[in-house]
């Protein structure tokens, strides 16, 4: 197997992430390195720094390099080693990687780790948001050109479509005329973007996934990093949601006894597209589908009331309740960060593409 | 003369050896195939029942949740299910305790209102039960209770039809409506944000006061609805139907299976007691008695019904016999099978009663030579 080296960066300290990649903005040449550029995003909820490298290198990760607020980081594989960059912000929760190591030998590492660790997750992008983004960049670069890209219709979308809009539908493209095809197919077929490569002559050429993944090929690194910072923003929502979430087992005293009980404050989804009583099948079928066991399912028609526990497939337990407007999810026991970005994405992709977090 | 209606396994015993067992046997046939989707209608019936009353009882008990408004400002807690059903009488479904005033209310909560009088019934024949016991309620609480109030709980949609009933029986006298200890009425919309709300006006009263709380402030906060944000998450009820009980302890077996990465399908009797046994898992102050017999009524309906079979070699250790390899299809083949064995053997019994009965109207004459 090709040894590949990744791309060098000298003994200096920068201070956080931001300054890293005013460092690449200025000095990152993609012709000088093999392969392209990688940018992974995550979000976690270690608390600081140190849990959160203690949690990479329990996973395998080892520190070659500290660059101030920068690791650079290995990770041995059967052949060779995985290498890359990481930044931790401690505010916004949000990790970054950077490599130039490939995307099937040796960044599924990166991606195991991220499904792995249950206090981090990847940046999920929100399909709204990924609309947004594509349509703001075609505003901004008439010449813009779309190269190939992947759109989906959840079964639910409320999306306009044209032509059969009952359909859930993914469709992948591959040709010079992208840009256009994607308008055309959003218009026609109710698709938003999942991922994309956009190439902007003379400018910048990447590829964006709304898994949290960003592939850089040539050009100006900054219009990527000012997308980066739109879905960091976007986190903040998330993770200010999931820390009012709790489960306490609380102490009431009489006289004579100590009582437990348990109580748990929801994480609230607001959906844009109502719920009805009469989708309460597909929900169950929708859950089922993502290896969710459903536990104790009540609907009643009222409008709609549902109340069930869930299982999920690595076993984790919460209870969800949903009205015509809302789907809470309550935490049983521990909360787990992955397991609620999982559920959220979850919502996104196969109840509401618009739902935000109340 | 054996009565009519009655029919012992020896006299169905009788009857297959006798020269009409074979037909009878067809009959017996027949009747289940009769009964068959009814049955399975009613079992999915009660088990719906079962959920709404939960849910309905779930939200009474988190309006006054230990991050509760009315505990923080008021000192309203909620601290038990069910208070006296260890004793077997009629009982209130919620205990809400005041520690600094040492007042109890307890709620009685009724998803539908098929019989509003019976319902009205009940909850006064649960007074008396609870004023009869008072020594004892306070032994389990742990504290005094100097004053109590009781209240019946209904979705918003019903509580006309029940204030109507009630107001009825207080005008017509079958209820004492100077009594000390009348019922209130607090209605929930589970639809709107899960509110919960005082129900002020029931006209049979001579003072509004007598269709409010004692406390001033609770009635003011109350009027107005709780919205219900946090929740008090128990797993089940000792009341809750049977497979909803099940299912919550089968979940919980696979769980703590896959995460200690043993077998997924084998379990001792020691963690269904410790599941069943938890406070936080049944809040009910004699949870050790209470979960004792869930556990003992799971291990016992599992059993007969061929959901689980015992480990040989292994003493206190079962196994379920229900295919499935992942959590999802095993709790999903579980109450799968749980409803179909249960409804076969519920309709097999019924089909062997009635087909005796007939036997027995057809020729009266056997009966009683054979009764004798």
């Amino acid at each position: 197997m090709d040894k590949v080296e990744i791309f060098s960066v000298p003994n200096i300290t920068f201070s956080d992430g931001t300054e890293f990649r005013e460092y690449l903005v200025r000095n990152y040449d993609a012709s000088q390195v093999d392969h392209e550029l990688t940018i992974i995003v995550g979000i976690t909820k270690h608390p600081s720094n140190i849990e959160f490298f203690e949690a990479l290198q329990s996973f395998g990760f080892s520190v070659k390099r500290t660059l101030g607020s920068v690791y650079h980081m290995e990770y041995n594989l059967e052949e060779g080693a995985l290498e890359c960059y990481v930044t931790h912000d401690n505010e916004t929760g949000v990790v970054v990687f950077y490599t130039n190591f490939r995307k099937t030998e040796e960044i599924p590492k990166i991606r195991d780790f991220l499904k792995f660790d249950k206090n981090t997750y990847y940046l999920f992008f929100k399909p709204l948001l990924m609309k947004q983004i594509s349509e703001k960049l075609m505003e901004n670069y008439q010449d813009l050109e779309i190269h190939e890209f992947t759109a989906r219709r959840s079964p639910r979308s409320r999306f306009e479509a044209r032509i059969r809009p009952e359909y859930r539908r993914t469709i992948s493209y591959w040709g010079d005329d992208g840009r256009e095809t994607l308008q055309e197919l959003e218009y026609q077929y109710g698709v938003l973007p999942r991922k994309f490569v956009v190439n902007i002559p003379g400018i910048i050429k990447f590829k964006i996934d709304e898994e949290g993944l960003f592939t850089f090929f040539h050009g100006d690194l900054r219009i990527l990093f000012e997308i980066l910072g739109k879905a960091v923003n976007e986190s903040r929502k998330t993770m200010e949601a999931y820390n009012g979430s709790s489960f306490r087992v609380l102490p009431i005293k009489t006289a004579h006894r100590l009582f437990k009980i348990p109580s748990s404050t929801p994480v609230s989804i607001h959906l844009r597209n109502p719920i009805a009583f009469h989708e309460m099948d597909e929900l169950k079928e929708l859950l089922e589908a993502e290896q969710y066991s459903i536990v104790d399912f009540v609907a009643q028609e009222g409008s709609l009331f549902l109340s069930t526990d869930v299982v999920s497939k690595s076993g984790y337990q919460f209870r969800i309740k949903a009205s015509e407007n809302h789907i809470k999810m309550f935490p049983i026991g521990d909360k787990n960060f992955a397991e609620f970005m999982q559920f959220y994405e979850f919502i996104l992709q196969s109840v509401d593409p618009r739902a935000e977090l109340a | 003369m054996i009565g009519v209606g009655d029919c012992s396994e020896d006299e169905l015993n009788q009857l297959l050896a006798s020269r009409a067992g074979k037909s009878i046997k067809i009959r017996i046939k027949e009747i289940e195939q009769e009964l068959q989707e009814e049955e399975m209608k009613n079992f999915t019936k009660q088990v719906e029942r079962s959920g709404y009353h939960d849910t309905l009882v779930d939200i009474c008990v988190s309006a006054f949740g230990p991050e509760s408004k009315c505990y923080s400002d008021l000192g309203y807690v909620f601290v038990s299910c069910e208070p006296l059903l260890e004793l077997g009488v009629k009982n209130f479904d919620v205990l809400i305790y005041n520690q600094r005033t040492k007042h109890t209310i307890f709620v009685q909560c009724k998803s539908s209102i098929s019989n509003p009088g019976k319902d009205i019934s009940d909850s006064y024949e649960a007074i008396e039960k609870v004023i009869n016991n008072k020594t004892y309620l306070e032994e389990k609480l742990g504290d005094e209770i100097r004053t109590i109030e009781f209240v019946i709980c209904i979705p918003a949609e019903k509580t006309d039809r029940l204030v109507r009933e009630l107001e009825r029986r207080e005008n017509s006298g079958e209820i004492d409506k100077n009594a000390e200890q009348l019922l209130l009425v607090w209605q929930v919309n589970k639809f709107e944000g899960q509110i919960l709300q005082l129900f002020t006006r029931i006209n049979s009263r001579d003072k509004p006061f007598k269709s409010q709380h004692t406390d001033n402030k609770l009635t003011k906060i109350l009027a107005d609805g709780i919205k219900v944000e946090s929740e008090v998450l128990v797993k089940t009820y000792p009341s809750s139907h049977p497979l909803k009980q099940g299912v919550k302890i089968v979940a919980d077996i696979l769980v703590k299976n896959k995460i200690r990465d043993i077998p997924l399908t084998e379990f001792s009797n020691e963690s269904v007691e410790l599941f069943c046994q938890s406070p936080t898992n049944i809040a009910h102050y004699a949870y050790e008695t209470i979960g004792k017999n869930i556990s003992d009524h799971f291990l016992g309906e599992s059993k007969a019904l061929g959901l689980i079979e015992a480990i040989e070699g292994r003493e206190g250790w079962f196994r379920f016999k229900i295919e499935g390899k992942t959590i999802k299809t095993i709790l999903s083949n579980y109450q799968k099978s749980y409803q179909k064995n249960f409804v076969s053997r519920l309709v097999k019994e019924k089909a062997e009663k009635k087909a005796v009965q007939e036997y027995r109207k057809n020729y009266p004459e056997l009966f009683t030579f054979q009764g004798k």
